[in-house]
C-alpha cells in the first residue's frame, strides 16, 4: 500500500493506493499519528485507488477515526469503490464514518464548516 | 483439479505476499470479478485470523494455504500451528459495537464464502475451510 499526501487548504488529504490489510492498517494508523503529532487533525481519505479491504484495514479505520475525535479533529472519506463501500454498508461503518462521493463535496464540506 | 500449496512465516507483511500468491491462482483459472473479490476477502480473514490469534504472530510458526480448484468451487484449507483450534472458534467473542477495533473477519467468511468449516489438524491447529462455487448462483451480494 502506498500512501501520498497533499495538504489543501487546512486539510490533509491522504490518497492511499493498494491494499488496506492488516500491513496497510498499521501503515495507514502511523501515518495519522504523525499528522495528529504535527497539529493537523482534520484528514481526509481519498480512497479512490483502494482495491482490496478486509476487517484489518476497518479496524484501522476505526482506530484512525478515534485517535482523530480523541484530538479533537475531523476525519472524511471519498470516492469508494462499489465493494469497498458495501464493506461499509454491512458493517454499518458508513453511518459512523462521515463517507462523501468526491474528494471535492468533502473539501467543501470543510470550507462549509470553517465559514460557520 | 489443479491443487497448490503455499506456507508463510507468521510476519504482518505476508498477507499481501499471500494476497499476491492467491491473485496469480485466479488470474491462472480466469476467475475474476466478484468472485474472486469474495475469495480473495474471506481467505484473508481466515489468514489473520491464523497469524495473530493460532500462531501468535511468531514468525517460527506458519500458515499454509492449501487451494483446490475443479469445476465447480474453489476451496482454500488455511491452517495454524496453535492449540485448541476448535475451542478457539467456539469461545470467540462477538461483539455489537459498531465501534470495535477487531471481530468483524468470522462474519464476513460466513457471509461471502458459499460454505465455511472448521476443524482440527493433527496437532491441533484450526483449519478453516471456505468454498466459493464458481457454476451456480452464490451468495446474495452484489458482487
Amino acid at each position: 500500500m502506498e500512501i501520498i499526501r497533499h495538504d489543501k487548504g487546512a486539510c490533509a488529504v491522504l490518497y492511499i493506493t493498494g491494499r488496506l490489510d492488516l500491513a496497510g492498517g498499521t501503515m495507514l494508523k502511523e501515518q495519522v499519528k504523525k499528522l495528529l503529532a504535527s497539529n493537523n487533525s482534520s484528514i481526509h481519505l481519498n480512497l479512490n485507488s483502494v482495491d482490496f479491504i478486509n476487517s484489518s484495514g476497518l479496524g484501522a479505520l476505526v482506530s484512525t477515526m478515534k485517535e482523530i475525535r480523541l484530538a479533537r479533529g475531523r476525519l472524511t472519506m471519498s470516492n469508494l469503490a462499489s465493494y469497498v463501500q458495501e464493506i461499509f454498508d454491512i458493517t454499518q461503518l458508513s453511518h459512523i464514518f462521515e463517507i462523501f462521493k468526491t474528494e471535492e463535496e468533502a473539501l467543501n464540506s470543510y470550507r462549509a464548516a470553517a465559514t460557520v | 483439479m489443479a491443487e497448490y500449496n503455499f506456507s508463510y512465516a507468521s510476519r504482518l507483511e505476508s498477507e499481501d505476499q499471500m494476497l499476491d500468491d492467491l491473485q496469480s491462482v485466479l488470474e491462472l483459472h480466469e476467475i475474476v470479478g466478484g468472485r474472486a473479490w469474495r475469495f480473495s476477502l474471506v481467505v484473508s480473514e481466515a489468514f489473520t485470523n491464523a497469524l495473530i490469534h493460532g500462531n501468535a504472530s511468531d514468525p517460527e510458526r506458519l500458515v499454509s494455504l492449501n487451494i483446490q480448484v475443479n469445476e465447480s468451487e474453489i476451496i482454500a484449507d488455511i491452517a495454524d500451528e496453535g492449540v485448541c483450534g476448535l475451542d478457539r472458534i467456539s469461545h470467540r467473542s462477538s461483539s455489537d459495537d459498531l465501534m470495535a477495533e477487531s471481530g468483524r473477519g468470522i462474519g464476513f467468511m460466513e457471509r461471502y464464502a458459499d460454505r465455511v468449516e472448521y476443524r482440527e489438524s493433527q496437532r491441533g491447529g484450526l483449519v478453516v475451510s471456505l468454498s466459493v462455487r464458481l457454476t451456480e448462483a452464490t451468495k446474495t451480494s452484489q458482487f
